[in-house]
């Protein structure tokens, strides 16, 4: 175990100081005793405190203020837990190819609902992003623990489709991305 | 030095002539008489009042024989007297270190010291003796029984000589001294016990002593003593033993108990005294105890 701030526990040294102030104290007030010739018949009906009620004030103070100067020097500790952090991130191609109808009904309308299907089925703890490409990465939904946002990413995809003439691929680029992301951390 | 002037002294007070004249009207009546003819004794002995004839027993002085009464009746019958003696006092004064505090007008010492003076002064007229035993000094003195002037200026000066230190302890304590005048009061007469009382074990010697003496126990009380004022936090010294307390005077409820244990306390040491049937005067430092005396014992 290590302290951060290290320098509160000088105050554990003051400990004694007010141990020994309490003392004096004590001693001061027995010093200016008064003279009673009752004291006898006095002791006899309400004689000393016990011990342990006389001095449970002081020392529960004296442990509250140890804990105050430990917990301010900030004692910190390294503990090698298990993160349970993975992040799926759906690629999907928005370029004009995807219009072809080939499949039925198309091959983006397939794209989505396979999608969609995938989104259904995750558990809910996973974190789900999105990132559509044509000629260049057109939407980009970092990973979240909402799942409505990629839906919506899916939902859009296809509105950049560009003219499949001025298609260059950029499937690279568009895992480029993902690696990228500064808010996806890949755990 | 054994017996210290406590801080805060301030003597008896003037003693006032009246109330010592009213004082020595009722101790007369109280107790046996001095020198010829002046006070009774109790029981019979030298003197010249008759108190009865009675039939000659052998070991009787045949010098006592009465010759009229022998002869009218035919059997020797000796004369017996009413004893005529001075009236001895004797005065057993408490020293103490529990003595010397006082809240009231006077300390309890200066009180005390007083009450002793007065009862030594109405002691030494016609011709009594008065004897002093300090209690509860270091080194106690025993004053003999004398008579005049005189003894009465070694009284004053003995029982104005101060009181003892905080815990000095004691070579003769309370009940120690009452036996002590026990022993050497041959005669019947007055004892004077002036005291806070405070100490245990009186109560027996005390009994022994009034069945002998007439004994009057003269209490000297503080109001503070029985009360205690709300003063916070407070730690109690006992002048004698050292023994500290430490009491919180601001609850109501250790107040109330420690009054209730005081009363408690007074109320047994009076039935003690009233049982040893021993006159008792309390004189509290807060009132005029000359005035108090006179009024009780009138």
């Amino acid at each position: 175990m290590t302290f951060a701030a290290p320098a509160h526990l000088l105050a554990l040294l003051a400990l004694p100081l007010v141990a020994l102030a309490y003392a004096v104290a004590r001693n001061r007030r027995r010093r200016y005793a008064v003279r009673f010739p009752a004291t006898a018949v006095f002791a006899r009906v309400a004689g000393d405190q016990p011990r342990l009620r006389r001095l449970l004030p002081p020392a529960l103070l004296a442990a509250a203020a140890a804990a105050c100067a430990v917990s301010l020097a900030k004692p910190e500790r390294t503990v090698a837990v298990p993160v349970e952090k993975a992040s799926v991130v759906l690629v999907t191609d928005e370029s004009g190819s995807m219009s072809a109808t080939d499949v039925d009904p198309s091959r983006l309308a397939a794209a989505q609902s396979a999608a969609r299907t995938f989104l259904g089925k995750v558990p809910k703890s996973l974190l789900v992003g999105f990132v559509g490409f044509s000629s260049q990465t057109n939407t980009v939904i970092e990973p979240t623990l909402e799942l409505a946002s990629p839906d919506v990413g899916v939902l859009h995809a296809g509105e950049h489709a560009r003219d499949p003439r001025s298609y260059r691929p950029l499937g690279r680029l568009a895992l480029e991305t993902v690696v990228d992301a500064p808010l996806i951390e890949l755990a | 030095v054994t017996l210290i002037d406590p801080p805060g002294r301030q003597g008896p007070g003037p003693l006032a002539h009246d109330a010592i004249t009213r004082l020595d009207l009722r101790i007369a009546r109280r107790a046996g008489g001095p020198l010829p003819g002046e006070r009774r004794a109790p029981g019979v002995g030298l003197g010249t009042e008759l108190a009865q004839l009675r039939p000659y027993e052998p070991g009787d002085d045949p010098r006592r024989i009465d010759p009229a009464a022998s002869a009218r009746t035919g059997i020797p019958h000796v004369r017996q007297h009413v004893p005529e003696r001075a009236l001895t006092t004797w005065i057993v004064l408490d020293l103490s270190a529990s003595m010397a505090f006082g809240t009231g007008l006077r300390l309890k010492s200066d009180v005390a010291e007083g009450a002793a003076s007065t009862v030594a002064q109405l002691a030494v007229r016609r011709g009594g003796r008065v004897a002093v035993v300090t209690a509860g000094a270091p080194a106690s003195t025993t004053l003999p029984p004398r008579s005049g002037r005189r003894a009465f200026a070694a009284v004053r000066r003995l029982v104005g000589a101060g009181v003892a230190p905080d815990r000095s302890g004691a070579d003769l304590a309370l009940p120690a001294a009452l036996e002590r005048v026990g022993r050497l009061a041959r005669t019947r007469g007055l004892v004077a016990v002036v005291s806070d009382f405070r100490d245990d074990g009186w109560r027996a010697p005390l009994r022994t002593l009034a069945q002998r003496h007439t004994v009057t126990a003269i209490e000297i009380t503080d109001p503070r003593e029985t009360e205690l004022p709300d003063a916070g936090h407070l730690v109690l010294l006992d002048p004698e033993t050292g023994r500290t307390v430490e009491a919180d005077t601001g609850s109501p409820r250790v107040r109330a108990a420690f009054a209730a244990a005081e009363a408690e306390r007074r109320a047994e040491a009076a039935a003690a005294i009233r049982g040893a049937r021993a006159h008792h005067v309390t004189l509290s430092t807060g009132d005029d105890w000359l005035r108090e005396l006179a009024r009780v014992l009138r």
